[in-house]
C-alpha cells in the first residue's frame, strides 16, 4: 500500500476481490462490522471439494486480476495507462429486494427475488447506486425496493452498480419519471458537495495528480459538476479510503490548482468520463496510484463528514462503535504478521500463546446459532450461518461468554440464539477455540447501536429499522443526534418475545420510533433469520443487563 | 545540611572574592598625547576658515571654542567635544547653511583625523598605565582553563552558565571591556563548586546507568501491549518529517554530571540530488546542540551512531529534530500517525501524512526513521579521578595534616594562578581549611573549600600583569607565559611553559620562537585557529539578521554553520601550512562541504565536513572576501548592504575604520510603482550625490560595490532580482574607483589592487593580531612596533606563522 513498490501494490478492487474468498455473508441482523468478514470454511470436508475448486478458480482469477492491476500500477510515465474501471459486461445481474443498507461501509444485503436467498454485497469504490432515474446513495433507497445488482464476475459479493427499475436504462428515462429524477439529482448533488466528488489517483508525478472521477451516470455528471471544476480554478483534494470515507478534510485538504481537464472513456462501470489534472503544494501518502480521494470544487465548504462517517471524528468524544473505526487490519495489513478476516491470505492464522491475550483482529469471526452448551466444561456446539455446518467449540482459559451484555456462562445463552464466535485454530488447524461467544444484544449494546423502528408491517412479519448510534457531544459541547449509519429489515413471528421494562408485551406494542435491541436466529436456507427477542427502550435494555448481574447476597441479620 | 556557621562562612568567602575582584578591575589608564603635524597643516586652517568666526577667541557661540582645542586622550570631556565637532561637520550642520561650504575633501580630511584621535583615545584607555593591569578571562578561556587544570568540561553556553562576553569591534577579550558584576561573582562561585564536585572524588563512585528510549517512549505507549501481542513491537520506529519536524521534548534525567555516551540507531533517506536528512539533538535548557549529522542509511539497514558529550546534572528536555529543508512541519500532515497506528514501515504510514516515497518506493523528501536512543553514563575513566589524584598527590596513606594541606594548596594555586604563590597567600587559604575542619568537614572537603577560594580569586579569573610595588614596563617570564598561552591556546600555560618561566628562559627570542612553533602545532591551537578569525572577521554577525524565509527559503542553520566553517577552516589551513596571508585576499582554493558547494553552484563536492576544494575562475570564488559568511554578515536579512560591506572592508582588511555616519542620514526612497527597476547601487548613487556624504562614501562604497555580484546570502548573480518596477531585472555593475584613483571593473580587479597593497594589509592584519594577543586597542606608540612586524612579515613573504612569531618576539609583545 503506502510506499510499496507499485508492482506489489494491490488496488482496492483486487483487495476486495481477494477478501471475497473468505466471506459468506452475515445474517440479516447487522451488516458486518468492519467490512467484509464472516464464515469461512472451518473444517474442510469431502463435500467441499467442489467448492474448493470454485475457490481455486476464484483465486486464480483474483491473482490474475491483481496482476493486471499491478501491471497497470507499474506503468512508467512513458507508458502511462489509466487505471481500469470494470469493463461493461464484466458483471452478472441478480435481482433482489434491498433488505439491509450499511451507509458507512457502502455495503448491504438483498434477498434474491427468485430464490429468497440472502446475498451480501459490498460496493466497489467505483460502484454507484441509481435510483429514481438519477445517481443516488444507499440512504436514498427504501428497504424492499426491487433492484438489479450488477455483481462483479470476480466474486459474488462485490457489486459495480445497483439500479432500480426506473434507472436501469439511464440516461434514458421515461418522461413521467423526469421530475423525480431531477429531484433525486438535486439531492445527490447536495449529498456529494458535502463530501467531495470521489475518484481515484491515476497518476502522481512530482506535485501533479491525475484523478478520474467516479459516477454511475456519466451523461449527467458533466451537467452536475463539470462547471465546478474549471482550469485555473482551485479545488481541494482530500485523501479517502476504499469506502470513500475521509478523515478530516478541513485540515487534511490539499488546495489544488486545476491545470487540465481530460475526457475519459465511459464504456465501463463507474467512470464519470472526467479526468482532472491538478497541482498540489504537498504530496500526501494517500496520493498514490489507485488510492481514492474526494475532491471539493471551488467555493464548496470543506468540512468533516458527520461523526461516525468520518474516519477521524476529531473533536468528538471517544467513538464507542468499533465498526465505524478505521479498520487497521484491512488498511494496514503489513502491520499484521498473520492472516486476518480482512487480508494476508498467504500468511498463517494467529496461533494462541499461553498467557498472552490475543490481539484485536487475530480472531476469525464466525456467526452461528448456539445448539448446545456445557457451562462446566466451557464447551458447546453451534450451527454455522448459511451453511448449517455444525461445529464443536471450547472456550479458551481466558475466553468468556456474554449474554445480554453481561458476563455469562455458555449455558446462560438460550439455544437457538445467533451468536458471534471469535475463533482460533486448534492443534489440527480447525477453528474450534473460542475467545468470546456473545449474542447480538451484547454486540449491539457494547457498540452503542440500537435499531429505531421506521415502519412496521407485522402482518408480513417485518419491521424496517434504522441503525443508530448514541447521541454525542459535538464540537460546541452540545449533545447531537448523529445521522443513522444504516437500515435493515427485521423479521418477526409469533415466537418473537417482546420486552418492555421487566414485562413481556406483545408485538403490537411495538411503535415507530422505538429504540430496540434484539437477539436472532441464524439465517439458514429456506429459513430466514428472525428475532427471538426484542427489547424496547433504553430502560429495558438496562434492566435486561442488570438482570444478568449477580445480586449481592442478603445481609445476615 | 548546611549549618548556620557554614552559611556564614560561605557568605564571607563570597564577599572577599567580590572585594578582591572589584579592587582588581580598577584601572588607571595613562593617555598618550603626541603632537601631530596634520593638525597644524590641515585642521587648524580649516577651523580658521570655517569655524573660529563664531567659535573662536572673540565669540563662542553655544559655549564652544575650537581654536584652542587640544588633544587629551585622558579626558573624556575633551574627546567628547571633538566627537561632537566631527559629527556636526560630517552631517553638514556646520558651518551653517548660509556660510560658504567647505570642500568635501577637506571635510573628509578633518573627520578622518578626528576619528583617528578618538580611536587612539580609546586604545589609550585600554592600554597599560597602572602598575598592575588585570584582564579578565573570557568565558571560553575560563572553560578551557578549567578543562586543562581539572579535566572537567564546563559549558559556558549553558544559560545558567557565565554571561556572554561583550564585543569591541568584533573582539570579545578586551580587558577593559570584560568587566565584573555581582552576578558574575555568584556565577563563578557556583560554577567553581560544580566543577570541583565533578573533579574531586569526594563521595561514592557514581553508578553508570543506561537509559533506553524506545519508539514507544518517544511516541506513546498506546499500542505497546497490542503490538507485543501481535508480534510487531520490535518493528515500531519513529518517523520524522523534514524541516525540523520534531518530537515533543523528551526529558533525560541526569543524576550525576559527567561524560555520557549517547547512541542512536537511525535510518535516513533522501531523494537523489536532494539534501540528506539531518539528525539534530538539542538540549533546550542548557542551550546546547548535542549532536548534528547527515544521515544516509536505508530503511532496512539503519546505522548506529555514538557520540560523547558532557551533561550537567538535572532534567534536560531534549529536542530530536530532522533539521533539513522540507514541507511545513506544523500541519497535522507532518505529525505522527498516533491513531490509528504507530509507524512500523514505509508501507504503514497513514494517508493524510506527508508522502515519504513515490509509488516506486524512492524517497521524495528527506526523512528519518529512528529506532532508539540510549544514554550511557556517567563515564568515569578512573576513580578517584585524575584531578583528584593529582591534587591529593600523596595518596590515601599520607598523613592528612595541615602541612600536607599547605603543600596541596601551594601546588594547585601555582598552577591555577600561573605563577609562584606567596607564603601569605597560602597562609590565608590554609586558614580556610582549618576553619572548614573545625566546622566538621573532613580533610578532602575542607581542601575543596580552599580550592574554591583559589578558583574564585582574582589571580585565577584575571590575567594579571605588573607589580604593585614597583613600576615595570616589561613582562615577567610568568606573565609572558600566560600572555603567550592565552594568545595561542586560550588557556593556561602548560607545564613546559611554566618550567621555562621558572628557569627565566622564556623571554629569550630563540625560546619564544621555538615555543610559538610548538604551540601552533599543538592541538590546543585549534582554539586560536577558530577564535581569532571569528573575532577578527566579526563572524558573530553572520545570521544576526536572519535571512527572510520567503526571500531565501534555502537558507538554514546548516548552511550558516557551513559558511562559518569555511572561513574558520580556511584560516586554520593557512596557519597549518604557514602559508602567506595573501591567500586571505585571493586564492585558487577554499574549503567546502556538499551543502555549501551546492549553495555556490559548484558541482562534485560530497560530504558533510568542509574540505579543501580547488576553484576554477568561473566559480567566482577565491580568498575570504568571497566567502558566504563574509558576504552575508553585513546583510539586513532582506538585502545586501554594499555600504556596510565597504565599512567592513575598511575595518577588517584595510585597517582604517570609517568615521561613524552622522545622525541625519535618510533612508532609501520607496520605489515609485511602475517606475523602471533600478539596482541598489543606482539608488545609493542618488543619496551620495550630497557633497557632505560623498567625501566619506568615496572611500567606503567602492570597496562594497565591488561585490555587487553576490547577493545577501553570498550567491553569485549577474542581475539584481527586483520584485517591484517595470522592465527586466537590471544587470549589476561591480566596478569602482579607489580613493587614490585606481579603477577596477569587478571584485577580481579589487583583489588585485589589494594584493598589490599587501604590505598595508599586513600592517592591518598585524594590528588585529596584536589587539587579540594584547587584549586591548593599538595606540600610536604601538604602531612603531607593528610596523617592524609588518616589515619582517614582508621579508618572510607574509607567512602567517612567521607573522605570529614576529609579533611574539617583538617589543610590543614583551612589554606591558
Amino acid at each position: 500500500m503506502n510506499g510499496v513498490s507499485s508492482k506489489f501494490q494491490a488496488s482496492e478492487a483486487s483487495r476486495s476481490l481477494s477478501l471475497l474468498l473468505l466471506e459468506r455473508g452475515p445474517t440479516s441482523a447487522a451488516p458486518r462490522a468492519r467490512g467484509v468478514r464472516g464464515n469461512a470454511r472451518i473444517n474442510p470436508t469431502s463435500s467441499d471439494t467442489k467448492a474448493s475448486l470454485i475457490q481455486l478458480k476464484f483465486s486464480l482469477l483474483t491473482v490474475g486480476l491483481a496482476l493486471c492491476f499491478s501491471t497497470v500500477c507499474c506503468a512508467s510515465d512513458a507508458t502511462f495507462k489509466p487505471l481500469e474501471f470494470p469493463p461493461s459486461g464484466s458483471a452478472h445481474l441478480l435481482n433482489g429486494e434491498l433488505v439491509t443498507a450499511d451507509f458507512i461501509h457502502r455495503a448491504g444485503q438483498f434477498r434474491d427475488s427468485k430464490t429468497g436467498e440472502l446475498h451480501d454485497f459490498i460496493m466497489q469504490s467505483v460502484a454507484a447506486i441509481l435510483y429514481n432515474g438519477a445517481e443516488a446513495d444507499l440512504r436514498d433507497v427504501p428497504l424492499g425496493t426491487p433492484m438489479r445488482f450488477h455483481v462483479s464476475n470476480a466474486g459474488n459479493s462485490q457489486i459495480v452498480l445497483a439500479t432500480d427499475e426506473i434507472s436501469k436504462n439511464i440516461p434514458h428515462i421515461e418522461p413521467s419519471n423526469e421530475a423525480a429524477a431531477k429531484e433525486q439529482r438535486k439531492n445527490f448533488i447536495e449529498f456529494t458537495k458535502k463530501r467531495g466528488v470521489p475518484g481515484w489517483i491515476d497518476k502522481s508525478d512530482g506535485n501533479t495528480l491525475t484523478i478520474t472521477f467516479f459516477s454511475g451516470d456519466p451523461s449527467n455528471f458533466k451537467t452536475m459538476f463539470r462547471n465546478d471544476f474549471v482550469v485555473g480554478k482551485d479545488a481541494a483534494v482530500c485523501v479517502a479510503n476504499a469506502e470513500l470515507r475521509t478523515w478530516n478534510p478541513g485540515t487534511d485538504k490539499e488546495k489544488a490548482t486545476i491545470v487540465e481537464i481530460q475526457n475519459a472513456p465511459t464504456d465501463c462501470y463507474g467512470c464519470s468520463g472526467v479526468r482532472l489534472v491538478v497541482n498540489v503544494p504537498y504530496m500526501l501518502e494517500g496520493f498514490r496510484r489507485g488510492r481514492c480521494v474526494r475532491v471539493f470544487g471551488s467555493g464548496w465548504p470543506v468540512k468533516d463528514s458527520f461523526y461516525g462517517e468520518s474516519l477521524m471524528g476529531y473533536g468528538y468524544g471517544r467513538l464507542q462503535t468499533t465498526e465505524l473505526m478505521e479498520n487497521v487490519a484491512k488498511d494496514y495489513p503489513d502491520q499484521f504478521p498473520f492472516r486476518t478476516d480482512y487480508g494476508n491470505e498467504k500468511l498463517p492464522w494467529f496461533q494462541l500463546k499461553t498467557g498472552i491475550a490475543p490481539p484485536p483482529f487475530a480472531e476469525h469471526l464466525v456467526f452461528g446459532e448456539l445448539v448446545k452448551a456445557d457451562a462446566a466444561a466451557r464447551t458447546g456446539q453451534f450451527r454455522t450461518d448459511r451453511s448449517g455446518e455444525v461445529v464443536d467449540f471450547a472456550l479458551i482459559p481466558e475466553g468468556e461468554a456474554k449474554y445480554l451484555d453481561a458476563k455469562a456462562t455458555l449455558a446462560d445463552i438460550p439455544g437457538g440464539t445467533r451468536c458471534r464466535f471469535h475463533l482460533f485454530q486448534d492443534e489440527k488447524g480447525a477453528f474450534t477455540k473460542a475467545s468470546l461467544v456473545s449474542d447480538e444484544f451484547s454486540f449491539l449494546a457494547t457498540n452503542g447501536i440500537t435499531y429505531r423502528i421506521e415502519a412496521s408491517n407485522l402482518s408480513a412479519g417485518k419491521l424496517n429499522v434504522a441503525r443508530q448510534i448514541p447521541e454525542t457531544k459535538n464540537y460546541n459541547g452540545d449533545m447531537e443526534r448523529i445521522p443513522d449509519i444504516g437500515r435493515t429489515e427485521l423479521r418477526v413471528n409469533e415466537s418473537t418475545r417482546v420486552w418492555k421494562n421487566d414485562q413481556q408485551v406483545k408485538l403490537s406494542d411495538l411503535a415507530v420510533g422505538d429504540a430496540l435491541l434484539i437477539n436472532l436466529t441464524s439465517e439458514q436456507k429456506g429459513s430466514p433469520s428472525r428475532c427471538t427477542d426484542i427489547w424496547i427502550g433504553v430502560n429495558t435494555h438496562k434492566l435486561a443487563t442488570e438482570s444478568r448481574k449477580p445480586k449481592p447476597a442478603p445481609k445476615k441479620k | 545540611m548546611m549549618t548556620m556557621q557554614h552559611a556564614s562562612f560561605k557568605k564571607t568567602l563570597r564577599l572577599c572574592v567580590t572585594l578582591l575582584t572589584f579592587v582588581a578591575t580598577r584601572e588607571i589608564v595613562a593617555a598618550d598625547t603626541p603632537t601631530d603635524p596634520n593638525f597644524a597643516a590641515a585642521i587648524k586652517p580649516f577651523f580658521a576658515q570655517h569655524c573660529t568666526a563664531c567659535h573662536g577667541e572673540k565669540k563662542q557661540k553655544g559655549d564652544l571654542r575650537v581654536d584652542n582645542l587640544t588633544i587629551n586622550l585622558d579626558s573624556p570631556k575633551i574627546m567628547g567635544t571633538w566627537e561632537e565637532v566631527m559629527n556636526r561637520i560630517n552631517s553638514g550642520d556646520m558651518p551653517p547653511v548660509k556660510e560658504p561650504r567647505p570642500k568635501p575633501d577637506d571635510v573628509a580630511r578633518v573627520s578622518d583625523w578626528i576619528a583617528s584621535q578618538l580611536r587612539d583615545a580609546e586604545a589609550a584607555k585600554q592600554s597599560t598605565g597602572d602598575r598592575v593591569t588585570f584582564h579578565k578571562l573570557s568565558r571560553e578561556e575560563y572553560a578551557n582553563t578549567i578543562r586543562d587544570l581539572l579535566g572537567v568540561t564546563y559549558d559556558v553556553n549553558d544559560p545558567t552558565g557565565l554571561p556572554e562576553d561583550p564585543d569591541w569591534h568584533g573582539f570579545q577579550r578586551i580587558g577593559s571591556v570584560l568587566t565584573l558584576s555581582p552576578a558574575h561573582v555568584e556565577k563563578y562561585l557556583s560554577a567553581a563548586d560544580m566543577i570541583l564536585n565533578e573533579a574531586l572524588s569526594l563521595g561514592a563512585q557514581p553508578k553508570r546507568d543506561l537509559v533506553h528510549w524506545s519508539p514507544f517512549d518517544l511516541r506513546g505507549k498506546a499500542f505497546e501491549k497490542e503490538y507485543q501481542a501481535r508480534g510487531i513491537a520490535d518493528k515500531v520506529r519513529v518517523d520524522l518529517v523534514p524541516n525540523n519536524g520534531a518530537l515533543d521534548d523528551h526529558t533525560i534525567d541526569i543524576k550525576t554530571a559527567g561524560e555520557y555516551l549517547v547512541r542512536i540507531k537511525v535510518s535516513g533517506m533522501a531523494p537523489a540530488n536532494g539534501s540528506p536528512a539531518r539528525l539534530r539533538l538539542y538540549a533546550g535548557d542548557i542551550n546546547r546542540l548535542l549532536f548534528e549529522q547527515d544521515i544516509d542509511a536505508p530503511e532496512d539497514k539503519p546505522m548506529t551512531i555514538e557520540f560523547r558529550t558532557h551533561l550537567p546534572a538535572g532534567k534536560h528536555p531534549i529536542r530530536i529534530v530532522n533539521a533539513v529543508h522540507g514541507p511545513n512541519p506544523e500541519a497535522r500532515r507532518s505529525r505522527a500517525s498516533g491513531t490509528p497506528n504507530h509507524f512500523t514501515s514505509l508501507k504503514t504510514r497513514v494517508p493524510w501524512q506527508i508522502k515519504f516515497t513515490d509509488d516506486d518506493g524512492k524517497p521524495i523528501v528527506p526523512f528519518l526513521l529512528l529506532d532508539w536512543i540510549e544514554w550511557d553514563g556517567p563515564i568515569v575513566e578512573s576513580w578517584p579521578t585524575r584531578a583528584h589524584q593529582q591534587i591529593f598527590f600523596g595518596g590515601e596513606k599520607t598523613t592528612k595534616d595541615l602541612a600536607y594541606a599547605r603543600e596541596i594548596i601551594a601546588r594547585f594555586a601555582e598552577r591555577a594562578w600561573r605563577r609562584p604563590v606567596k607564603t601569605a597567600e597560602v597562609d590565608r587559604l590554609v586558614k580556610l581549611v582549618e576553619k572548614a575542619q573545625k566546622l566538621g568537614d573532613n580533610f578532602e572537603t575542607s581542601i575543596k573549600t580552599a580550592l574554591l577560594g583559589i578558583l574564585c580569586s582574582k589571580n585565577f579569573l584575571y590575567i594579571e600583569e605588573g607589580n604593585a610595588t614597583a613600576q615595570s614596563t616589561q613582562l615577567t617570564d610568568w606573565e609572558l607565559a600566560s600572555r603567550l598561552s592565552y594568545f595561542l591556546w586560550s588557556s593556561m600555560p602548560d607545564a613546559h611553559l611554566l618550567d621555562l618561566a621558572r628557569a627565566q628562559k622564556l623571554h629569550e627570542t630563540g625560546t619564544l620562537r621555538a615555543e610559538v612553533k610548538r604551540m601552533v602545532a599543538d592541538p590546543k591551537a585549534a582554539d586560536f585557529a577558530e577564535t581569532f578569525p571569528h573575532q577578527w572577521l566579526q563572524l558573530r554577525r553572520v545570521g544576526m539578521f536572519a535571512p527572510d524565509k520567503v526571500l531565501y527559503p534555502e537558507y538554514d542553520e546548516y548552511l550558516e554553520k557551513s559558511m562559518i566553517a569555511e572561513t574558520v577552516g580556511f584560516f586554520g589551513d593557512v596557519l597549518k601550512r604557514n602559508a602567506s596571508i595573501r591567500e586571505f585576499l585571493d586564492s585558487d582554493w577554499t574549503l567546502l562541504n556538499e551543502r555549501l558547494a551546492r549553495h555556490y553552484g559548484i558541482d562534485g563536492v560530497k560530504g558533510a565536513n568542509v574540505h579543501r576544494v580547488a576553484l576554477k575562475p568561473d566559480d567566482h570564488r577565491g580568498g575570504i572576501l568571497t566567502h558566504g559568511s563574509i558576504l552575508s554578515l553585513t546583510s539586513d536579512g532582506t538585502r545586501h548592504r554594499p555600504v556596510h560591506r565597504g565599512v567592513w572592508m575598511l575595518e577588517s582588511i584595510v585597517g582604517k575604520a570609517a568615521p561613524p555616519p552622522p545622525a541625519n542620514v535618510p533612508a532609501l526612497n520607496t520605489p515609485v510603482p511602475g517606475a523602471p527597476k533600478t539596482t541598489l547601487r543606482e539608488k545609493l548613487e542618488s543619496h551620495r550625490s550630497d557633497a557632505n556624504c560623498a567625501a566619506c562614501h568615496r572611500k567606503i562604497d567602492p570597496l562594497g560595490m565591488a561585490f555587487e555580484n553576490y547577493d545577501a546570502i553570498g550567491r553569485w548573480r549577474t542581475v539584481e532580482t527586483i520584485k517591484d518596477g517595470s522592465g527586466s531585472d537590471p544587470k549589476l555593475d561591480p566596478s569602482g574607483e579607489l580613493y587614490d584613483g585606481r579603477k577596477f571593473s569587478d571584485a577580481n580587479g579589487l583583489k588585485h589592487f589589494l594584493l598589490d597593497d599587501t604590505d598595508k594589509f599586513a600592517t592591518a592584519f598585524a594590528e588585529k593580531l596584536a589587539t587579540y594577543a594584547l587584549r586591548r586597542g593599538i595606540t600610536f606608540s604601538d604602531r612603531i612596533d607593528l610596523k617592524r612586524v609588518a616589515e619582517q612579515a614582508k621579508a618572510n613573504d607574509y607567512k602567517l606563522g612567521s607573522m605570529i612569531e614576529s609579533l611574539v618576539t617583538s617589543e610590543l609583545f614583551l612589554k606591558r
